[in-house]
């Protein structure tokens, strides 16, 4: 499960929470957890919201 | 010039020259002349071997021989083999490629583990995951959880001093899907100088030195980083408990599946410790476009004896046809190298991680700034927020905890920095003052920072 985690400054998506680890993951397209977590979107999962 | 023909001084008298040699065949210009302490050997009226007063020989040609060593050895100097490749005092040298920097993979030599030295259980990390659980670099791809502890020891052959252990903690039952391996994935532009991928690729040499509680036949592979091609060879340990070195020889990698972004992966190597038929392969010491093999029909699977141990250590691969001595690198090279792909800053407790700004007096921030540039923005681990043992906090203006300690969020994550942000507090300084971040307890914290492949 993943969490959606805003930009405090500007209320922006900013990072992605792996929530079994309270792991941040950057959107970065070369990061591999960020990768994974595509997939799991693709698979058609659902994050949980920002606060 | 009288010549002297004397059946206990033999043929003298007559020196001859290089156009006109003194003893010859049919050809007159192709013989042997000599001179004052000197001889000669001339072929077409040129010299092509001669010997001067010192002993001193000089060849105008080619020098064809498999070996060059001083008269008083009967071993080392200069061997040459039947592929042109020199050895020297026994030591290989390169056949193609650099001089410094061959070998192409980090932490070889297992020198280095930021995560752990201790026996760790394996994750799944399966599909096109890999966990990294001890020793910097070396990563495990099983289908199933717990069934093998790695770690990092001071158990190695001569010349090395840490390998990698494996040691099985159970006797797994296979199906066709299940699959485990020690694998090191190769970023892209630590290959540009190989040709991987054109027409000009060179093949590799892969080096290792295994010991096992095992005997018998286990698979090395390589992939590329679509994991659409692959390369498998099998390897034979043939005494239980003894470190043995092997060498595979590895094709160019010629093909275009091979192509990947600059900070991608674009090959990957390591070790099988068995493996279902979905991942095994029949066709031996080629590349083949087959997906995903990492394993062969014929090898045998680690992981099917409990409590079986194998260890690796010594680990290089360079482009060439032969294995050169394993390069041994600083710790402070090696420490680097691997900061590319993982960080870990270990505080010990009641340090100060660093000083933040304050925005309000609910809120701060601190610029965690990386020791080496990192291959894409990194996954950040931080500890929990809080002001116990292994606990992190910002501080109130008088250094003690505030009223109430917030969250934190590592955010605007980047290759060099990112910004470690403290909301929901109570009782910082307020706007514009400072803040420490404070890791109270004894017992220290971690954060860790995290580009694998």
């Amino acid at each position: 499960m993943y969490k959606l985690i805003n930009n405090s400054f500007t209320g922006e998506l900013s990072v992605i929470q792996r929530v079994s680890d309270q792991s941040f993951i950057p959107l970065d397209p070369d990061n591999t957890d960020y990768q994974i977590y595509l997939e799991w979107l693709a698979e058609g999962n659902e994050p949980l919201p920002a606060d | 010039m009288t010549v002297i023909i004397n059946g206990d001084t033999g043929i003298s008298g007559v020196n001859g020259s290089a156009a006109n040699p003194a003893i010859k065949g049919s050809d007159a210009d192709t013989g042997i002349h000599f001179g004052a302490d000197t001889a000669a050997i001339t072929t077409g009226g040129t010299d092509k071997v001669s010997i001067d007063s010192t002993g001193d020989t000089t060849f105008s040609g080619t020098v064809k021989t498999s070996k060059v060593e001083n008269a008083n050895t009967s071993n080392g100097g200069l061997e040459i083999d039947t592929a042109g490749h020199v050895q020297v005092d026994g030591i290989q040298l390169p056949t193609t490629g650099t001089l410094n920097n061959r070998n192409i993979l980090i932490n070889g030599s297992m020198q280095v583990a930021q995560r752990s030295t201790a026996a760790e259980s394996n994750a799944v990390a399966f599909g096109s995951n890999t966990a990294y659980d001890t020793v910097d670099r070396w990563g495990f791809w099983a289908s199933n959880p717990d069934r093998f502890t790695s770690q990092q020891v001071v158990d190695a052959p001569p010349g090395h001093y840490n390998s990698l252990q494996i040691t099985s903690s159970l006797a797994h039952t296979f199906t066709a899907g299940h699959g485990f391996t020690v694998t090191q994935r190769i970023e892209q532009q630590n290959l540009y100088g190989t040709g991987i991928g054109t027409a000009a690729a060179q093949s590799y040499t892969f080096s290792f030195w295994v010991k096992s509680s095992l005997t018998g036949t286990f698979s090395f592979y390589a992939l590329n980083g679509a994991l659409n091609k692959s390369f498998v060879s099998n390897y034979t340990i043939n005494v239980a408990d003894t470190w043995e070195f092997k060498t595979i020889s590895v094709p160019a990698p010629t093909d275009a599946l091979f192509a990947a972004t600059a900070n991608a992966r674009q090959m990957e190597v390591g070790f099988s410790l068995g493996a279902g038929s979905q991942f095994q392969t029949a066709n031996l010491g080629a590349w083949v476009t087959e997906n995903f093999k990492v394993d062969s029909t014929t090898s045998s699977k680690f992981l099917e004896t409990n409590g079986a141990t194998i260890q690796f250590t010594g680990v290089q691969l360079e482009v060439g046809d032969r294995a050169t001595p394993f390069e041994y690198e600083t710790v402070s090279q090696l420490l680097a190298k691997c900061q590319r792909y993982y960080q870990r800053y270990v505080y010990a407790g009641g340090g100060i991680i660093g000083t933040g700004l304050c925005w309000t007096t609910a809120n701060a921030i601190f610029s965690f700034d990386f020791r080496n540039e990192m291959r894409a923005a990194p996954t950040i681990t931080l500890p929990p927020a809080g002001n116990a043992a292994g606990q992190i906090a910002y501080l109130g203006s008088n250094g003690n905890f505030p009223t109430a300690i917030g969250t934190h969020t590592a955010g605007a994550i980047s290759t060099i920095n990112f910004a470690l942000t403290g909301s929901g507090y109570a009782g910082l300084a307020g706007a514009g003052f400072a803040s420490w971040l404070y890791q109270g307890g004894t017992s220290g914290t971690t954060i860790q920072a995290s580009a694998e492949l």
